[in-house]
């Protein structure tokens, strides 16, 4: 038995001095002594070497090491929720940032102006609506359903008139000018339903708020249509204008006339610069934060180590 | 090896170790009266300097009296020298960090400073060192001091202050299986240490038949 070349045999030799082999261990390692003359000799190198080491003396203590009130008083116990409450918010932060970087990278994530983004949009399209109003000048379109009309058409004309303003009271502007064909154009607000309520003068100014909802929104009566059905029309649309309480038809009252009317909240989004909308900002605090955070931990956690 | 580390009859550690958890600094105290010189012992073994041993003595007496209250129960002895254990370790660690500079002025002498360069000198003895100091206890702390951290505390705790393997194994956190193993390869590496200074051991320590 080569002793010099098993750790093994070393730890039982150890053990077997110390006294901490089992009986059963103990019975078998010594049956090998009787056996082994490298084992005797592994024992008694160990057992000399064992008590050389403990021949030491000791040494005396320079000092009574009781402890004052003061001495405990001096060193007050660590805290030890402020490292790994910093190491938790770094990796916090971290992660957040990374879900955040995800979202924002797949799913084009915005979450500034993700809350907004529709009444955002809703006040730009109530200013497009308005934007007519503001800055166009001169007549305004007039659009024909199934070309123009092969009559020249006065308002208060006769029979082959087409569109509104017929020779009908109820007709726009009919009283007025009604009957007179000299007219070789028709005015702006020729062929726009128009409250009856409405002043005279408050006709032409309607006119160019409604012309592009008009097309849309009522037509002209076809070609095709015969004169009872088009005052049915007419007569429907004055009854709907008589009970108007708000926009209809893209019409706005005339209070309202050539205003912009944003929400409160809308107003205030429009207000916040544009770079703070920006979802990397938000990243670029995690990042930060997370950064801060462990360089604390780490800062605080070499300091109690000295 | 000594024996005052061990529990003195009529001194009941448990009863003192609960009246220090209420706060009594002075049932504390008495603990720390008895195992102060083993916890010093063991210091100075760990780091080598008796120095550095006493300021680790008082920083482990203070930071038990603070973990106080985490004891529970069993070897004091046992729990006290863990704590004496990684106060040695945070000491070395920083020594390791932070490498003492001697503080050998610097000045016009400097040329026979260094021809004569006695606080540079390697740790190993020289030949001329062998035969002049022929002092064992050094010759045993030089190879003690050879050894790697781990080895030298368990044979500090099992050799020179008595403790047994399981004590032993409360007092590193560490399984019954690895003190075994470190300590039988720690005296196997003393052995070995030891047979530099083979004209230094007393009769009774050499072996008849030993080869150099």
């Amino acid at each position: 038995m080569k002793v010099s070349e098993s750790s093994k045999i070393w730890v039982q030799v150890s053990s077997y001095l110390d006294g901490e082999l089992s009986t059963r261990e103990k019975e078998k390692f010594e049956q090998k002594l009787h056996t082994h003359e490298d084992l005797r000799h592994a024992v008694k190198q160990m057992r000399q070497t064992r008590a050389m080491i403990r021949s030491i003396p000791h040494q005396r203590v320079p000092r009574n090491f009781t402890l004052s009130p003061s001495m405990v008083a001096a060193r007050q116990p660590r805290s030890r929720i402020l490292v790994p409450a910093l190491s938790f918010a770094s990796a916090f932060a971290a992660l957040a940032a990374l879900v955040l970087v995800a979202l924002i990278t797949l799913r084009g994530f915005n979450p500034l102006a993700a809350s907004h983004r529709s009444a955002a949009e809703n006040a730009q399209i109530v200013a497009m609506e308005q934007e007519p109003t503001q800055g166009q000048e001169g007549p305004p379109q007039i659009i024909y359903w199934g070309g123009p009309p092969s009559v020249a058409t006065g308002m208060g004309g006769g029979q082959e008139i087409v569109g509104m303003g017929g020779a009908e009271p109820q007709g726009l502007g009919g009283a007025p000018v009604g009957g007179q064909d000299t007219a070789s154009e028709p005015p702006p607000s020729a062929f726009l339903p128009v409250p009856t309520s409405t002043s005279k003068e408050a006709a032409p100014q309607l006119a160019p708020t409604t012309e592009a909802a008009l097309p849309e929104e009522q037509p002209a009566a076809p070609l095709g249509a015969t004169q009872p059905d088009q005052e049915k029309m007419l007569a429907q649309s004055d009854q709907t204008l008589d009970n108007s309480t708000g926009p209809i038809l893209g019409i706005r009252p005339t209070q309202q006339e050539g205003q912009i009317t944003i929400p409160e909240s809308e107003a205030a989004y429009a207000l916040i610069p544009e770079p703070s909308r920006n979802p990397w900002i938000i990243v670029y605090g995690l990042g930060g934060l997370a950064l801060v955070s462990a360089g604390a931990a780490i800062f605080v956690w070499r300091k109690r180590r000295g | 090896m000594t024996t005052y580390g061990v529990e003195r009859p009529g001194l009941d550690e448990n009863a003192l170790a609960v009246a220090a958890q209420k706060g009594d600094l002075n049932a504390f105290n008495r603990l720390v009266l008895v195992h102060q010189d083993m916890a010093f012992n063991l210091a100075y073994r760990i780091l080598a300097d008796p120095d550095s041993a006493a300021d680790a003595t008082q920083d482990a007496f203070i930071s038990a009296y603070q973990a106080i209250k985490s004891f529970r129960g069993g070897s004091f002895r046992a729990w006290l020298l863990r704590i004496v254990t990684n106060t040695c370790y945070d000491e070395l660690r920083r020594n390791k960090r932070r490498p003492t500079v001697s503080l050998e002025p610097v000045s016009s002498q400097e040329d026979e400073e260094i021809e004569n360069p006695s606080w540079l000198a390697d740790d190993n003895p020289s030949p001329e060192e062998n035969v002049e100091s022929r002092d064992l206890v050094e010759a045993i702390q030089h190879c003690l001091q050879d050894l790697p951290d781990e080895f030298r505390v368990v044979v500090a705790m099992v050799d020179l202050e008595g403790l047994d393997y399981n004590e032993a194994s409360m007092a590193m956190k560490a399984p019954l299986g690895t003190i075994k193993s470190r300590l039988a390869r720690a005296r196997v590496r003393m052995q070995d240490c030891l047979q530099k200074f083979r004209e230094l051991l007393p009769h009774k320590f050499r072996l008849e038949d030993e080869e150099i």
